[in-house]
């Protein structure tokens, strides 16, 4: 579960959240849609402990302290090795985190997060975006992380790459997987996600479920905020 | 745009990074250290001149008074006597001097490896002792100076390189090269105008210092060889200029650019001389001049162990004019006159010797120069040096000027003796004149 | 951290061109250190003849009068050392023969410098040029990009997310980047041991091991210093830039600057000002050509007295002999004097040299490869001591000949037989001692230590102070 409770956060006096709160409980998958500049990637940070909070609290499953072990994260680009394959790349993050698995393991994590077998040996360097996210994804997954923090993760996909991201990201939540993404991309975000978050200049000023909105009606309530 | 104004603009890009303007300023300020460096040399050399000549007049006024006083020499060493040729020449101070180069303040070369005056005696050759560099301690003279020649050679290369490493590069990195390519059309010339910015704000640089040595030494340097050293620095700025070009339009960033500049400096600074220099030493390692110390010490040692009549049939046999000499007509051969004057066949002995060294030396020159057409620093570096006459073949013509010096020595050593001279002030002061001559 | 590492290496070996690069690069090593070997070993060679050359010529001397022999004298050829191959130091251009005379000290003379046209500012491409000048730079290509591509691709943000931290991560990619220069040093030196193997003396191995730590540690240095500043920068090309900037300055700069900046707080006189000093004060001693000067009226009393004899006619020794041997203590106490201030200005420049490594580390560098090569000025001087220490014994032998041999005051004409000059011992020079000469180079040591020190403790704060977004 992750909680951010009366965040604040300035840089060089310029505010970047201010008395941000948000609640994503496990199973969830929550859409954190802004401009550029709102505070999505500062969310993320300050979850990912790369940033620390001028004021407010965060958790995540209940603890104050970041624990790596517990968080999985797919940048917008996941930038792999280009000279290590698939395979060798979620080996080599694996031991990173400790983690030792066979390679029947690590194929398997591959395989669940949709990338094909023929891929497993080729260098990521010939990979598509798509099929580096994938592996970004898989590499959380081997994690076992309860908590996936997605920075812009459909930016760049095509639309099939991009759903099968969303499906991916589904399954993951179906599992018990606790899912925040930041993103602009407002039709992704209603598809993927369970609730949705507008931020502005680090507010957060609207708050709603995707099940009540269709996409249209997201956009027109987004520009909406946007324009005022 | 015009090429005019993306050259203005090129001053915005220079004077607005920091970085730029310090690796400038630290050239600048580099030219100043390496001029000063150039001229305490040039001033230095032209102190121990002085104070060589200074001494000169003073042994000359001392002989002369001892004529003037009738005596043949100082009272401790009765066996001197100036009334002898032999011994008049011997106190008549000869000094052959290598005047420091008028450009020397802007090429040092290699003028700290020789010596650069020479006292002339009956004994001398010119791989003599005293003929070597000043007292220095070797690790600075491996370290080497910085002289004008050498910023130019190898640091204004460097200098280049910090200047241009990132043009075009910087808006590869930043992913912004395709715009300029719509704007302006021919990056081309984009690219060769921003160049030339940086060749014309270097070569001014340059040039004003080199302008400023010959204002400096305005009155003994020849405007023709300056002119000549700034063409030669204009020339290898333009070829790294050139380079720069080619690296800039294969660019795949700054990064890459820097990388492969740095690369053809170390190459064509460092590591072509460097092998060509480990394959000369091996082709011709350092001459231990064995030839030379045989001609000097065993075979000169077999000469003073020959007959008298041998001997002095061996000088007659270099100067034939001595049978009309006095001692030439006499029936008996002086052991006296003789022995003053046998040196005259280890003087011709030494010339040949030498000859054959110069020769070895020259084989190696020629290997050095036959490199030119792969090795342009060494090329460029030698002929600057040529120019300020500090290299190889300036010592090696100021040693032609010494031989010549001991040959008229020589000459007139065995003539003299041979004519049993008796010398008075008169005869003493013409000596001078004919040896200073 | 072992992870990192591998990982980095493996980076490198599945990189086509640094592979290509890599392995050009090894084997120019070798062919350079071998080329280094044979170079070595020609100029050892034809010391060897020159100097064989020499000494027969001195044991075919059949008879001779001492005096003569002692003007006839002996050369002296400065031998190169076995890691001279390595690093030739200040061989290149020092002179090469020194003549051993009486009466005189001679100069060490014919540089290989001055023999041809000037080909190398940098010296030739020995095993020490690239472990000085290319290594470092090699090293520095491979290290500006290897944080900066991490951090500027996001994959930083993966690496501590998966639970690794900054300090890992930055100190794992050091350690992987300075293993290639270690590498290098080393197949160069075993080049050296299969080629020049059955030369080594016993000096050898802690010279190696001086001069592995020295490279190894200025290796860390430079490597250290460019992950550091591709940490600090946020762009890749300035911290390249600004690593260059300090390269240069490190190894073509201030070496220069600070070598003419220590001979000017130490100056050495002009050859003119010493030779005048040297002739001043060797006037006041004997002169052993001049029969009336003062001083040898003296020595004459001394002597008649010591025999109880009235005139030279009477002694049963050559005086001339004595004389000349008093003649030649007298310069040598004016040699040393003359020439032992001298070494110590040049020794005190070599100190001050050596403090710059507190802003140079490259200098210390430099002085302890030439230390470790045994090519250095301390070797340089200690082979003119030696060869000085040696004519003395020499030319004392011959003074003793003169004077004890059997031949009476005057008598210019009498000879030595060839036996004697064949018993008189030969020149051999005695490398010095690496121990000898170790506690000259602690400054240089310790200033290398202490950077490598300062460097890592930068880095490992620098990797808990920098921000990595």
């Amino acid at each position: 579960m992750i909680l951010l409770q009366n965040v604040h956060k300035s840089f060089k006096g310029q505010k970047a959240l201010d008395n941000l709160s948000i609640e994503v409980k496990a199973g969830e998958i929550y859409g954190l849609l802004g401009a550029n500049g709102a505070g999505k990637s500062t969310t993320l940070n300050l979850l990912l402990g790369f940033l620390k909070p001028d004021a407010g609290a965060i958790s995540i499953d209940s603890k104050n302290v970041v624990n790596c072990n517990m968080i999985g994260y797919i940048p917008e680009n996941v930038n792999l090795y280009p000279y290590l394959s698939g395979l060798e790349n979620l080996d080599y993050f694996c031991k990173l985190a400790g983690l030792k698995y066979s390679k029947t393991e690590l194929y398997r994590f591959l395989l669940e997060c949709g990338l094909q077998a023929e891929a497993h040996h080729q260098r990521t360097e010939t990979y598509s975006k798509g099929m580096r996210q994938k592996v970004g994804i898989a590499i959380a997954y081997a994690k076992k992380a309860k908590v996936y923090l997605l920075d812009e993760p459909a930016s760049g996909l095509d639309p099939l790459a991009s759903n099968e991201l969303s499906e991916l990201l589904k399954k993951l939540a179906s599992d018990g997987a606790t899912i925040l993404m930041a993103s602009h991309d407002i039709f992704r975000v209603r598809e993927t996600c369970n609730r949705i978050g507008i931020l502005k200049h680090g507010k957060l000023v609207k708050e709603l479920h995707a099940n009540e909105v269709s996409s249209n009606e997201l956009e027109s309530i987004y520009l909406n905020f946007m324009h005022n | 745009m015009s090429a005019l104004n993306i050259f203005l603009f090129e001053f915005k890009h220079f004077s607005r990074s920091r970085d730029k303007v310090l690796a400038y300023m630290f050239f600048v300020l580099a030219c100043i250290y390496a001029l000063y460096n150039g001229f305490s040399l040039y001033n230095k050399q032209q102190a121990t001149i002085s104070s060589i000549e200074q001494k000169k007049q003073e042994d000359i006024l001392k002989i002369k008074s001892w004529y003037d006083e009738g005596k043949k020499g100082p009272e401790d060493r009765p066996w001197i006597d100036i009334t002898n040729p032999s011994w008049a020449l011997w106190n008549a101070p000869t000094y052959t001097i290598k005047q420091p180069s008028p450009l020397l303040p802007l090429g040092i070369g290699q003028a700290e490896q020789y010596g650069f005056y020479k006292k002339i005696t009956n004994w001398s050759s010119t791989y003599d002792n005293d003929m070597v560099e000043e007292l220095a301690n070797p690790e600075r003279l491996v370290n080497g100076n910085i002289d004008f020649a050498f910023l130019i050679l190898f640091l204004l290369p460097l200098l280049w390189i910090i200047l241009t490493y990132n043009i075009n590069g910087f808006e590869i990195d930043s992913h912004f090269n395709k715009l300029i390519a719509i704007q302006i059309r021919n990056t081309k010339s984009w690219i060769l105008a921003r160049l030339m910015f940086y060749v014309l704000l270097l070569w001014l640089t340059v040039t004003i210092f080199m302008l400023v040595v010959g204002v400096i030494n305005g009155s003994v340097v020849s405007y023709s060889k300056l002119f000549s050293l700034i063409f030669l620095a204009t020339t290898y700025l333009l070829i790294w200029a050139l380079i720069s070009l080619v690296i800039i339009l294969k660019s795949k960033g700054s990064s890459f650019q820097a990388f492969t500049m740095i690369s053809v400096w170390l190459v064509f600074c460092v590591i072509i001389p460097g092998a060509l220099h480990l394959y000369a030493s091996i082709q011709y390692p350092p001459n231990l001049m064995t030839d030379y110390l045989d001609t000097n010490r065993k075979e000169a040692n077999e000469i003073y162990e020959l007959p008298l009549d041998t001997l002095a049939k061996r000088i007659v046999n270099l100067y034939p004019e001595l049978v009309k000499t006095q001692h030439g007509q006499d029936s008996v051969a002086d052991e006296l006159i003789v022995n003053n004057t046998v040196r005259a066949i280890n003087n011709q002995m030494n010339k040949k010797t030498i000859e054959k060294i110069e020769q070895e030396n020259e084989k190696k020159n020629e290997l050095i120069k036959t490199s030119y057409w792969f090795n342009p620093v060494s090329f460029f570096q030698n002929k600057w040096n040529s120019i300020t006459e500090t290299d190889y073949y300036a010592y090696k013509a100021y040693r032609k000027n010494v031989q010549k010096a001991i040959d008229k020595k020589m000459e007139l050593l065995v003539l003299e003796c041979w004519d049993k001279r008796k010398v008075d002030k008169s005869t003493y002061e013409n000596y001078l004149q004919l040896l200073t001559k | 951290m072992i992870e990192i590492f591998l990982n980095e290496w493996k980076g490198f070996y599945r990189n086509r061109l640094m592979a290509v690069v890599a392995l050009l690069f090894v084997a120019s090593l070798a062919l350079v250190t071998w080329l280094g070997v044979v170079q070595n070993q020609k100029q050892i060679e034809s010391q060897l003849k020159a100097h064989r050359h020499i000494r027969a010529q001195w044991d075919e001397l059949e008879t001779m009068n001492p005096h003569k022999a002692a003007h006839f004298g002996s050369y002296a050829f400065k031998p190169n050392t076995i890691l001279n191959s390595l690093d030739e130091g200040v061989n290149a251009v020092t002179g090469k023969v020194l003549r051993l005379e009486g009466h005189t000290q001679h100069d060490l003379v014919y540089s290989e410098a001055s023999q041809s046209l000037l080909v190398s500012k940098f010296g030739k491409l020995m095993p020490s040029l690239l472990f000085q000048f290319v290594i470092p730079l090699f090293l520095i290509f491979l290290a500006f990009n290897t944080y900066a591509k991490e951090r500027d691709s996001g994959r930083l943000k993966l690496l501590l997310i998966q639970g690794t931290s900054l300090q890992k991560i930055l100190f794992s990619k050091i350690l992987s980047i300075w293993i290639i220069g270690v590498l290098c040093l080393i197949i160069s030196i075993l080049t050296q041991v299969v080629f020049n193997g059955n030369a080594f003396h016993a000096d050898f191995p802690l010279r190696m091991i001086l001069m592995i730590s020295s490279y190894s540690l200025y290796y860390l240095i430079i490597t250290t210093l460019t992950v550091l500043l591709s940490a600090i920068f946020s762009s890749a090309s300035v911290s390249l830039s600004t690593t260059i900037a300090i390269w240069v300055l490190w190894t073509i700069f201030l070496p220069k600057i600070v070598g003419n900046a220590v001979e000017k707080l130490s100056p050495l006189p002009t050859r003119v000002e010493f030779q005048k000093a040297m002739d001043e004060d060797r006037s006041k001693g004997i002169d052993g050509h001049n029969p009336s000067g003062e001083r040898k009226k003296e020595l004459e009393k001394e002597i008649l007295a010591k025999y109880k004899v009235d005139s030279l006619s009477q002694l049963p020794i050559n005086f001339d002999g004595i004389v000349m041997q008093a003649d030649e203590e007298y310069g040598n106490m004016v040699w040393d004097k003359h020439f032992g201030k001298l070494y110590q200005q040049m020794q005190s420049q070599k100190r001050n040299y050596q403090f710059s490594g507190i802003i140079n580390p490259f200098a210390s560098l430099q002085n302890l490869s030439m230390g470790a090569a045994g090519t250095d000025m301390f070797h340089h001087l200690d082979f003119l001591k030696q060869a000085e220490e040696y004519r003395r014994v020499f030319i004392k032998t011959l003074n003793d000949k003169m004077a004890y041999g059997g031949s009476k005051t005057g008598d210019w004409d009498w000879k030595a037989d060839s036996e004697f000059f064949k018993s008189v011992k030969d020149f051999e020079y005695k490398p010095i001692s690496i121990k000898t000469i170790f506690p000259k180079y602690l400054t240089d040591i310790l200033v290398l230590v202490l950077w490598a020190v300062v460097m890592l403790t930068l880095v490992n704060y620098t990797s808990k102070r920098i921000s990595i977004l």
